[in-house]
């Protein structure tokens, strides 16, 4: 198993994110002694002026651009060790997304806040939002702070379904976060390069934040005619051409399980596998 | 970019929403339950009743008792929580209208069951189990009313765990009165295991809040 299910309450069987504990969450918290109410509303106060000094990743992507190799490597490994002690993100494939959003209640989609990040864009309405926020923490979204806020649409469970089908036909893959908070209270639709956390774990070598899903895809030959139609879904250089035998390959140490492959292959010819059978890749997360 | 999927905003206009918006539930509200349903002053009555009583009687007193002090305890509860809504329940109702009554389902009641227990009980958050659309499950590690049950009626009494009928008849009441109709069950009690756990079946699909 891998470190969300070892400490989120996951099984051989049951994933951490099919656990209906990781997504349960109170509405309301009393305000114990001596503590003041949370002000309304973040929209309210002024943004942030934003911290000074350079967070360690941006350290990581100076000295790596200075050439300092040591520095990079050092602190790389640093934020490893320290993101390997706590849950952070796992790709998960759009058939267990499906069944994860009768879970994850209420669902609301809005903006990503990497694609604000990395593109300068803000997406601000249903037909641009891509990610999904998760939990009775949506329901207080007007508080939140300024940068994240943006807006934020309801969405029945045939709604967030459709949603997430959409953007997975569109060439996005999914992620379940719980990073530090007491529930999982959101699901990334994104792709590389926009999306922060693989474009951290692809070209810096971030490898704790975000984990590989739950399986691997294998390619059954005997099915595959070499259309092509996966080949331009793979964000992580897992699928090729295989000129020789004039059809798709999987490496599946790079592959990272999401299936987006599969999801485009018009003849079924893409199967995921459970990863932890596999014995050669049971300890590739 | 100008009609590209994502446009290129470089300065979004901020929304600014009203300052009296408060997302906590009232202060008010939450003492008035408190001292109503205080399950010490509850006990205390109960303890007069069943004085002098047998055993087999004395449980089935308390356990008719119970059962009057939940319904009332949230009837109570959806009174006030109504009466005093903040802006958590607004968007709650809000999302669950845009839905077609998708959402409301625990949520709304939930609402009202976390209010009767944050108001009597040494909690500043309930916990719980599960909130996803086919039930609501919720468990109570430190009860005021079995404590006070222990004390003031004995360990006999309390060992018969009377009280879960007031859980049972107030956690019913709070979604059966928003429409849901559902089975709520007992999966743990505090007499023979760590916490009592109580479970909010959904049998079928209803009309919303």
């Amino acid at each position: 198993m891998c470190r969300m299910c070892d400490s989120l309450g996951g099984t051989a069987e049951q994933p951490w994110y099919k656990n209906p504990k990781n997504f349960s969450n109170r509405m309301y918290k009393l305000r114990e002694p001596g503590k003041g109410p949370q002000m309304a509303a973040g929209g309210n106060a002024e943004p942030d002026a934003g911290d000074q000094r350079a967070s360690p990743f941006a350290q990581a992507v100076e000295a790596k651009a200075n050439g300092d190799a040591d520095t990079f490597n050092k602190i790389i490994s640093d934020m490893n060790a320290r993101a390997s002690l706590r849950p952070g993100c796992q790709v998960v494939p759009l058939h267990e997304v499906l069944d994860v959003l009768d879970l994850g209640m209420p669902v609301a989609a809005m903006q990503c806040i990497c694609r604000k990040e990395t593109r300068a864009c803000e997406e601000c309405s249903l037909k641009e939002y891509t990610g999904l926020g998760l939990g009775t923490g949506m329901l207080k979204w007007e508080r939140w702070p300024e940068r994240y806020r943006g807006k934020v649409e309801f969405l029945s469970s045939k709604q967030a379904k459709e949603f997430v089908e959409y953007w997975d036909k569109k060439g996005f893959m999914h992620m379940l976060m719980q990073e530090g908070g007491d529930f999982i209270g959101g699901m990334c639709n994104c792709d590389y390069p926009d999306c922060l956390p693989i474009r951290q774990r692809i070209d810096y070598g971030l490898t704790a934040q975000l984990l590989k899903s739950e399986y691997v895809c294998f390619v059954d030959w005997e099915k595959c005619n070499g259309c092509g139609d996966c080949l331009g879904r793979c964000d992580f250089n897992a699928l090729k051409y295989e000129a020789t035998m004039e059809k798709a390959h999987i490496d599946q140490f790079q592959c990272f399980g999401c299936g987006l492959c599969e999801t485009a292959c018009p003849r079924n010819a893409i199967e995921y596998r459970d990863r932890k059978k596999i014995s050669g890749l049971a300890r590739v997360w | 970019m100008t009609g590209s999927l994502h446009s290129v905003v470089k300065e979004r206009e901020r929304v600014v929403f009203p300052k009296d918006w408060t997302f906590d539930l009232a202060e008010e509200m939450v003492e008035a339950i408190g001292e109503e349903f205080s399950p010490s002053a509850a006990v205390e009555e109960l303890a007069r009743r069943v004085a002098g009583k047998p055993h087999a009687e004395g449980v089935a007193t308390a356990e008719a008792y119970f059962e009057d002090y939940g319904r009332r305890w949230m009837g109570r509860t959806l009174e006030l929580g109504e009466q005093y809504r903040d802006r958590t329940y607004e968007v709650l109702l809000q999302a669950a209208e845009t839905t077609g009554g998708d959402l409301a389902f625990p949520h709304v009641p939930e609402r009202f069951v976390e209010i009767a227990y944050l108001s009597t009980q040494p909690l500043y958050s309930l916990p719980i189990v599960e909130n996803t659309r086919h039930r609501f499950t919720f468990k109570m590690v430190f009860c005021d009313t079995f404590k006070a049950l222990e004390d003031q009626c004995g360990p006999e009494m309390a060992a018969t765990l009377p009280c879960r009928k007031a859980c049972l008849a107030a956690v019913g009441r709070a979604f059966r009165d928003k429409g849901f109709d559902v089975e709520v069950v007992q999966d743990s009690s505090l007499a023979t295991d760590e916490f009592c756990q109580f479970r909010t079946e959904r049998r079928a699909a209803a009309n919303g809040a």
